[in-house]
């Protein structure tokens, strides 16, 4: 009767062991939210850099209007982001890039979540400013992740 | 001793232990060998991993500083087709149905021309940018010229009122193109390639202005080069065609085309930019 207790419960263990590591090791390599994350944190960075026709792009100056700078056309792809500079001895100005997802996964995000965040010093409106760029990713592209 | 009631060697035992290891073997091969087959034969996997490969290298090429125009190429896989479109990217073997898909988020500076590229029709995907524009493009698709401006869309004058002349001739000298509220001069000399200079006053908008300039000249022939350069009335004679432009406090530029029979196109191309303006 051992063959019947202890050999189906080894082999049904093993089988999945053997076919589940594959599969996580391959899905993991369809859900760059590392590289994503990193290709995203550029671009935000650049988008709020200041152009200017005659002199090109002037990298330590933030975009005047901060807010038309920093929006983008977001898709269903579970991601949220904050641009916030803060002025020397000035108001903090900000946006939120799918505020509905960035609001709710900013509590848990350590938790639950894949978090970004890069900080760098720049000038904004001729005044020292810290500006950061923050971003929340889901874990998984794939489903809806929980609570968000 | 009862015979009758020994256990050992019974043939249900004999027979169900071989025959159950087998059927669990066979489970066991079944289970390990199925999902790899299904990696190597229904190429689920390289979709899987190509759709997403393409929605981050389109985002890449949004990721350079805007005014950096570039050609960068991804090497398409045979048999799959891949489609880019609004902030989806879909790669598909047969039919769009049977496709793995990756959303990327897109910047509403630019305008990314989508497409669908249908399997083995190309062997690499293309993205050229160029200003504002984004382009994919496959084998046979020609490559547009990457000298061009970044200009800022938002920055436009809406109150300013122009009178344009479209018939002036600055083949023969300087001739005003644009009066009014802005003050277009410009000037067009024959050489081998096509050269835009456009020199601004100290207003900020006459630097955005000329950007949308040269856009449009660029858009009526291709350039070799453009600059937009700031001009300082101290240092230039009266009779320069450039020390009435830092003269004006308003908005003023002065155009200086160089190429070959430029004049009728550089006059079109700075009407469309003024037009675009205010």
């Amino acid at each position: 009767m051992i063959y019947w207790v202890v050999y189906p419960i080894l082999l049904t263990f093993t089988v999945l062991t053997l076919v589940t590591i594959p599969l996580y090791v391959l899905d993991k390599a369809v859900q760059p939210v590392q590289l994503d994350g990193a290709i995203m944190n550029e671009r935000l960075w650049v988008k709020i850099t200041e152009v200017s026709p005659v002199v090109g792009v002037r990298e330590n100056v933030v975009a005047q209007d901060v807010r038309r700078a920093s929006a983008l056309s977001i898709s269903q792809k579970q991601f949220g982001y904050q641009v916030s500079v803060e002025p020397k001895n000035g108001e903090k100005v900000g946006f939120v890039g799918n505020a509905n997802f960035y609001t709710c996964a900013l509590p848990v995000a350590n938790l639950s979540f894949v978090q970004f965040t890069q900080r760098r010093q720049k000038f904004y409106k001729g005044v020292p400013a810290g500006v950061t760029v923050d971003q929340i990713f889901a874990r998984s592209y794939d489903g809806e992740q929980k609570g968000c | 001793m009862n015979f009758s009631k020994s256990r050992k060697g019974q043939s249900e035992q004999l027979s169900l232990a071989p025959i159950l290891t087998s059927v669990v073997a066979m489970l066991v091969l079944a289970g390990i060998l199925l999902p790899i087959h299904g990696f190597g034969s229904t190429r689920n996997l390289e979709k899987k991993l190509m759709a997403p490969d393409i929605a981050l290298f389109t985002e890449s090429v949004e990721a350079v500083f805007p005014t950096v125009n570039l050609v960068v190429d991804y090497g398409l896989l045979k048999g799959f087709g891949a489609r880019v479109d609004s902030r989806q990217v879909m790669v598909y073997e047969k039919s769009i149905e049977d496709s793995a898909r990756f959303y990327f988020s897109q910047d509403p500076n630019y305008l990314l021309g989508y497409r669908d590229f249908a399997p083995n029709t190309t062997s690499k995907l293309r993205a050229v940018k160029v200003g504002h524009a984004i382009s994919l493009l496959g084998d046979v698709d020609k490559v547009p010229s990457l000298v061009a401006p970044y200009c800022d869309k938002a920055k436009t004058a809406q109150t300013l009122k122009v009178q344009i002349n479209k018939n002036v001739d600055i083949s023969q000298g300087v001739g005003t193109v644009v009066s009014g509220d802005v003050a277009v001069t410009a000037r067009a000399r024959l050489s081998d390639e096509v050269q835009v200079r456009v020199f601004v006053n100290q207003n900020p908008e006459s630097a955005y202005f000329a950007c949308r300039i040269v856009e449009e000249v660029q858009n009526e022939m291709p350039l070799a080069g453009f600059a937009i350069i700031p001009v300082n009335g101290d240092l230039l004679a009266h009779d320069d065609p450039r020390f009435a432009v830092a003269q004006t406090g308003g908005v003023a530029v002065f155009v200086d085309v160089s190429g070959p029979s430029v004049q009728v196109k550089a006059v079109r191309g700075i009407a469309s930019g003024v037009t675009d303006f205010v």
